[in-house]
C-alpha cells in the first residue's frame, strides 16, 4: 500500500496537478482575504470569518470534480493493469487511490482553513459562533469532502473511459448541486409573503399585504427534506453552511454511509472489473 | 523440466462467445515462446487471463508451480508485461516514468535504473518527454517498465506491431539479450511469423481460442528441413537405391517418398544415372509460414 501511495504522490507531483490545485488554494485564500479587507476599510462591513472558510466548498467542490476524474481516469486503467500484472491486490489498488484524493483534498482545505484563520483573525476579529459549533461544523465538512471524493472514487474506479468519468463526474456534480440548492431554498421559503400593492395610482401609494408563498414547503414535507437532503453530499454541505443546522451530531452519520455505501460497492465491483 | 506457466484447460467466455476453449499451454523456464495466431484467435485474452486482468470461466492456470490465489498473486511479482500498447504517462520523460515505477512496485533505491535505461538505449533521452518519443522508443521503454521488478518471465504481446525494420531489430536484440544474458523467460505473441522463427525457442499455434500444436523450434526446423517429393510406381526399387547411397528418406504413401539432404538437381541426375525415373518430382521448403497456414488450413478442413 505505502509504494503505491508513493508513487501516486510523485505522479502527483510529476504532472503539476497538485502543483495547480496548491496554487489555486493560495491564489483563492489571498484574494478573499484582500477583497474582504478592502470592503471593510472601504465601507466598513463586517466579516464573518468562518463564512469565508464554510463558503470556499461551493469553488472547491468543483475543483474537487475536476481534480478526482482527471486523476483517477488518468491513473485508471493503464497504471491499474501494471499494477495488477505485477501482483498488487485490486483491493490496495483501489484504497491507495481513494486516499491519495483523499489526502490531497482534505490538506488543501485545511491549508486554506489555516491560512484564513492565520490572517484573518488579526484583520477581522474572532469567529462568531462558538468554537464548538465551528469545530463540530468543520469536522462535518471534512466529512462531506470526503463522502463526495467516494463517489468520485467509486465513479472513476469502476469505469474505465477516462472522458465519461470526467463528464458524469461533472454532471453528477451539477445535478447534486442543483437539486441541493432547489430543496435548500424550498426549506427557507415562509408560509407567507409581503407583496406590495397599490393603493393609489395617482399618488403612488404602496401599502404591503401577506400573501400565501407559492413555493412554501408545509411543515411535515420540510421534515421530511430535512431527513432526505443530507443524503445528497453536497445537500448537507448546502445546509450546513446556509442554514441553523439542528441536526449536527446526526449529520457526520449520513457523511460516514455514503463513505461506506461507495467504498464497499466500489471495491466490489472495481475487483469484477475486466481489463483490456 | 521446469514450467514457468501451465495452463489447464483454460478457458474464457463473454456472453456466448468462447474467446478461450480448453487451452492447454506449457511454457518452459529459459524458452522463449511463441504464441501464434490470427486476428481473434485469442492471444490477447489468453495474456490478459494470465496477467490477471481478465478472470477465467473455467480452467486454472500455475505460474511457477503455483495454482492458489495468494501463489498466483506472488509469483506475478516475477513477471513483467506489456499489453498490446505499453503504459507511458506520456507528460513525463523515459527516466521519470522508470523512477514512478520504481516506486511503484517497491524498490528500495533507484539503483539499476541507469542500466535500465542503457539497456533499452535510452539513456541519452534526458527530459525529452515520452509524447516525442518514436513508436520504437515507446515500445523498449515499456519493456523497460516492464523489467522494473526483475522479472524472470517477460510477456510481450504483438511487441513489433508498427515498428519499421530498425525498430523491429532493435527489439528482437533486445528480447534475445534478456533471454540469453538475464536467463528471461518470454512469452511472445506476434503475427510477424518470419521474425518469430527468428528467436522463438518453442511455439505455440493457437486457433478459434484453442492450442492445436505445441512444438520446439528444433522439432519445427526438422520438419521444415528442404525436401524432394517423388512419386514413384515402384516404391521398393528406391528404397533400395536410397538404403545403398546412405540417402535420408521417408515413404509416405505407397507411391510416394520424401528425400532429405539433396537438391533436385544433383537427385535428379543421380536416379537417371540408376535408371530410375520417377513420375513426377517435387522440391518443397516449408516455413513457419507454411507451416502454421497449413495446420489451420489442415484444422479448418476437418
Amino acid at each position: 500500500m505505502n509504494r503505491l501511495l508513493k508513487a501516486n504522490f510523485y505522479r502527483l507531483k510529476k504532472n503539476k496537478m497538485g502543483l495547480i490545485m496548491l496554487i489555486f488554494t493560495l491564489i483563492w485564500a489571498f484574494v478573499t482575504i484582500f477583497t474582504k479587507y478592502i470592503s471593510l476599510k472601504k465601507y466598513n462591513s463586517s466579516v464573518e470569518i468562518e463564512l469565508l472558510i464554510f463558503n470556499f466548498g461551493y469553488i472547491f467542490s468543483f475543483i474537487m470534480t475536476i481534480f478526482c476524474s482527471l486523476f483517477l481516469g488518468d491513473n485508471g486503467d493503464n497504471t491499474t493493469r501494471m499494477r495488477i500484472i505485477s501482483g498488487n491486490k485490486k483491493r490496495t489498488i483501489y484504497i491507495a487511490n481513494f486516499i491519495t484524493v483523499v489526502s490531497v483534498i482534505l490538506g488543501l482545505f485545511f491549508l486554506y482553513t489555516c491560512l484564513i484563520l492565520v490572517i484573518g483573525i488579526p484583520l477581522f476579529g474572532e469567529i462568531n459562533i462558538p468554537i464548538s459549533t465551528f469545530i463540530l461544523k468543520l469536522f462535518n465538512i471534512f466529512l462531506i469532502i470526503i463522502a463526495i471524493t467516494s463517489l468520485y472514487t467509486f465513479i472513476g474506479m469502476v469505469l474505465s473511459d477516462k472522458v465519461i468519468v470526467t463528464v458524469l463526474s461533472i454532471i453528477l456534480y451539477l445535478v447534486l448541486m442543483f437539486v441541493g440548492l432547489l430543496l435548500v431554498s424550498r426549506l427557507s421559503e415562509t408560509e407567507y409573503m409581503t407583496e406590495m400593492v397599490s393603493t393609489n395610482y395617482d399618488t403612488h401609494e404602496f401599502s404591503s399585504v401577506e400573501v400565501k408563498n407559492p413555493l412554501y414547503v408545509p411543515e411535515n414535507v420540510k421534515k421530511v427534506i430535512r431527513v432526505v437532503l443530507p443524503i445528497n453530499p453536497f445537500g448537507a454541505y448546502l445546509e450546513l453552511t446556509q442554514n441553523e443546522v439542528e441536526n449536527l451530531q446526526i449529520l457526520p452519520l449520513y457523511s460516514l454511509g455514503i463513505i461506506i455505501l461507495f467504498n464497499i460497492s466500489g471495491l466490489i465491483l472495481f475487483s469484477k472489473k475486466e481489463f483490456k | 523440466m521446469e514450467l514457468v506457466l501451465k495452463t489447464n484447460n483454460l478457458g474464457k467466455k463473454y456472453k456466448n462467445f468462447k474467446a478461450l476453449n480448453n487451452v492447454n499451454m506449457h511454457i518452459k523456464k529459459g524458452a522463449i515462446y511463441g504464441l501464434i495466431g490470427k486476428n481473434g484467435a485469442g492471444k490477447t485474452t489468453l495474456i490478459r487471463v494470465i496477467c490477471g486482468l481478465n478472470n477465467p470461466s473455467r480452467g486454472s492456470y500455475t505460474i511457477y508451480g503455483e495454482d492458489s490465489p495468494k501463489g498466483i498473486l506472488k509469483a506475478r511479482k516475477r513477471m513483467g508485461a506489456i499489453i498490446e500498447a505499453p503504459t507511458l504517462i506520456t507528460s513525463m520523460s523515459a527516466k521519470d516514468n522508470l523512477i514512478r515505477e520504481f516506486i511503484d512496485v517497491g524498490r528500495p533505491s533507484l539503483e539499476g535504473l541507469d542500466e535500465l535505461l542503457d539497456l533499452v538505449k535510452l539513456k541519452d533521452t534526458g527530459n525529452k518527454k515520452v509524447a516525442n518519443f518514436s513508436l520504437g522508443m515507446k515500445e523498449r521503454l515499456g519493456i523497460a517498465l516492464a523489467l522494473v521488478n526483475n522479472p524472470d518471465f517477460l510477456i510481450l504481446d504483438e511487441p513489433i506491431n508498427g515498428l519499421d525494420p530498425e525498430g523491429i531489430v532493435d527489439i528482437r536484440e533486445l528480447i534475445l539479450k534478456l533471454n540469453k544474458e538475464k536467463g528471461i523467460t518470454v512469452l511472445i505473441s506476434s503475427h510477424y511469423l518470419d521474425e518469430l522463427s527468428k528467436i522463438a525457442t518453442d511455439y505455440g499455434f493457437l486457433d478459434n481460442g484453442e492450442i492445436i500444436k505445441e512444438i520446439s523450434s528444433t522439432e519445427l526446423k526438422k520438419k521444415m528441413e528442404h525436401k524432394i517429393e517423388l512419386n514413384v510406381n515402384d516404391v521398393l526399387e528406391y528404397v533400395k537405391y536410397f538404403e545403398l547411397k546412405k540417402i535420408n528418406y521417408e515413404v509416405t504413401s505407397d507411391d510416394t517418398i520424401i528425400v532429405y539432404g539433396s537438391t533436385l538437381a544433383k537427385l535428379t541426375k543421380d536416379l537417371y544415372e540408376n535408371n530410375l525415373t520417377p513420375n513426377k518430382i517435387k522440391e518443397q521448403e516449408e516455413t513457419l509460414e507454411s507451416y502454421y497456414i497449413n495446420l489451420i488450413g489442415g484444422l479448418n478442413h476437418e
